[in-house]
């Protein structure tokens, strides 16, 4: 089932183009991860996606209705977290909560209840009567995330929700996301952070000025780029023969050392882990070999020529 | 939001203990009881500032999306903003008439109307405010024309210094602001006198709220649509 649909999108600012024929589809049970550098229209795109502004082109469908038909019955199935903390400074956690909760139609034990469990899924039971005020970076996240989740919402969006986090709230977010996930929500998680859709995502989609510039699983979008492999071979000794013998091997591009590591390059599909540990032996005692398979970093680098956490502000 | 009430109330008491047991030769009432309704009516001018505040910092602040993409249209919260601020505003004040009751003796006539008065005022100024927030680009800009609102009532109603004996001051001091509105007809609720020019006030102050509504919502809707 299509939870969210995106055909033909195009959203101008001005003379200002920020999506330019943007077309993405996510299904029941997915976490959808959509990278991009700053400025490559991420915040649009999820804006768009969920009403709060008008595009000039396209189509977008929300739970297979076209988005304007019944807009507060589809809201009411989402959650946003935005990438501003957006909680009240003067209520309590339990108190925004109860907020939030009531404008989605919760009501006495239910309302209750379901601020109880979304407390304890961002893991703020504990601080449920203090003032987000009080709280440090992590914990105010992690509220603003409780607060679109509330509702159990079928469908999350999350913008950017770890920017500035600690390590230890970063991973209870990403662990809240998995659980959030198991029990059968859909999750559109945008980041600035490759490790953390390596870690959660089931399909990735990177976005670079204005453009969807590729999309797929991470092993499909690392696919892509493999046109060759690292080799780190680990030896007793580097001796001459050793590198005349690796770099005679068929398909091999460069052979760099680094004190007792050698660094081998390779072309891609010629079984090159057994020619190189063979022409290793051959020369001396090999203490360890491993190949480096590229990351979802690299496809970035690859596809964008930029890394992720530059260019300019969005 | 202390300061709305603990500021009148020093000011009400340090007056107060200087005018004594005069009476107001030109109203013929006690002048603590004219310096106390011009107080606490005065400083219901910059309860708006309840309403401008909230307004600016869920519905013109990046927290704006979070509201908006909740199931719950934006005009309800504004509206919402509007009553509850026109609520808290008005019973501060009337919190400060029971007070100068009770304490000074100040003779407000029938609580209920007063009550009445103060609601009506204060939903007036939240009116204003809520204009202003409609329709600045900043909050500075926001702050700056609610108190040139606030400070420049004062000043026309004659509460700092007496405005030039002319025609145009003198129908500015008595009808040109809505200070001096609500006094006027807080002197009829007080003595049961100037009945016509209460009339005229209170007319003046439905019609401004009729065009503060209308203003409102034209401007809402281009706004928080």
């Amino acid at each position: 089932m299509v939870i969210a649909r995106m055909a033909d999108i195009v959203k101008r600012y001005g003379t200002h183009l920020v999506l330019d024929n943007v077309s993405i589809e996510m299904g029941k049970g997915e976490i959808v991860g959509l990278l991009g550098p700053n400025g490559a229209g991420k915040t649009t795109l999820l804006f768009a996606l969920t009403g709060l502004i008008g595009v000039d082109s396209g189509e977008i469908e929300l739970f297979g209705r076209p988005l304007g038909d019944n807009t507060l019955e589809t809201k009411r199935r989402i959650g946003f977290v935005t990438q501003e903390v957006s909680v009240f400074q003067d209520l309590t956690a339990r108190e925004n909560l109860e907020f939030f909760g009531g404008i989605y139609g919760l009501r006495g034990p239910g309302l209750k209840q379901r601020v109880q469990h979304a407390l304890e899924i961002v893991g703020l039971a504990k601080y449920a009567n203090r003032l987000p005020a009080k709280f440090s970076g992590g914990m105010s996240r992690r509220l603003n995330i409780a607060c679109a989740l509330v509702h159990a919402p079928e469908f999350l969006i999350m913008d950017e929700p770890t920017v500035g986090v600690d390590p230890q709230s970063r991973r209870h977010i990403l662990e809240t996301v998995r659980e959030l996930n198991r029990q059968g929500t859909t999750v559109l998680y945008t980041t600035h952070y490759m490790e953390e859709v390596q870690a959660i995502a089931s399909r990735v989609i990177i976005l670079d000025q204005g453009h969807v510039i590729a999309e797929g699983t991470i092993s499909d979008l690392v696919e892509q780029i493999r046109h060759e492999e690292r080799i780190r071979l680990e030896v007793v000794d580097v001796t001459e023969p050793l590198l005349q013998n690796l770099r005679k091997l068929e398909g091999v591009k460069g052979v760099v050392v680094e004190d007792r590591i050698v660094r081998i390059t390779t072309q891609v599909g010629f079984g090159n882990l057994d020619r190189v540990l063979a022409a290793a032996s051959e020369a001396g005692g090999v203490l360890s070999i491993n190949a480096e398979r590229p990351t979802l970093e690299d496809v970035f680098l690859t596809l964008t020529g930029k890394q992720l956490r530059d260019g300019g502000e969005e | 939001m202390a300061i709305l009430v603990v500021l009148p109330l020093a000011l009400i008491s340090v007056i107060g203990l200087v005018v004594g047991d005069a009476v107001d030769p030109a109203l013929g009432i006690p002048a603590i009881d004219g310096v106390a309704m011009v107080i606490i009516f005065a400083f219901q001018l910059l309860g708006g500032n309840y309403t401008l505040d909230f307004l600016r910092s869920d519905l013109f602040s990046p927290r704006k999306w979070r509201l908006q993409a909740l199931p719950y249209p934006p005009f309800c919260h504004a509206l919402s903003i509007l009553i509850s601020s026109s609520l808290f505003s008005a019973f501060q004040g009337f919190a400060m008439v029971l007070y100068t009751h009770w304490v000074y003796g100040v003779r407000w006539g029938s609580f209920l109307v007063i009550l009445g008065l103060l609601l009506f005022f204060s939903a007036f100024n939240q009116l204003v405010y809520m204009l202003i927030a409609l329709s600045v680009k900043t909050d500075k800009l926001g702050e700056r024309l609610g108190e040139v609102y606030g400070l420049g009532s004062f000043a026309l109603a004659g509460v700092w210094f007496q405005l030039p004996n002319t025609l145009v001051f003198n129908f500015l001091a008595r009808y040109g602001n809505p200070l001096s509105l609500s006094r006027n007809v807080m002197l009829y609720i007080m003595t049961g006198r100037y009945g016509n020019e209460a009339l005229y006030s209170l007319a003046i102050l439905l019609l401004a709220t009729t065009a503060l509504v209308t203003a409102s919502i034209y401007f809402g809707r281009r706004k928080l649509a």
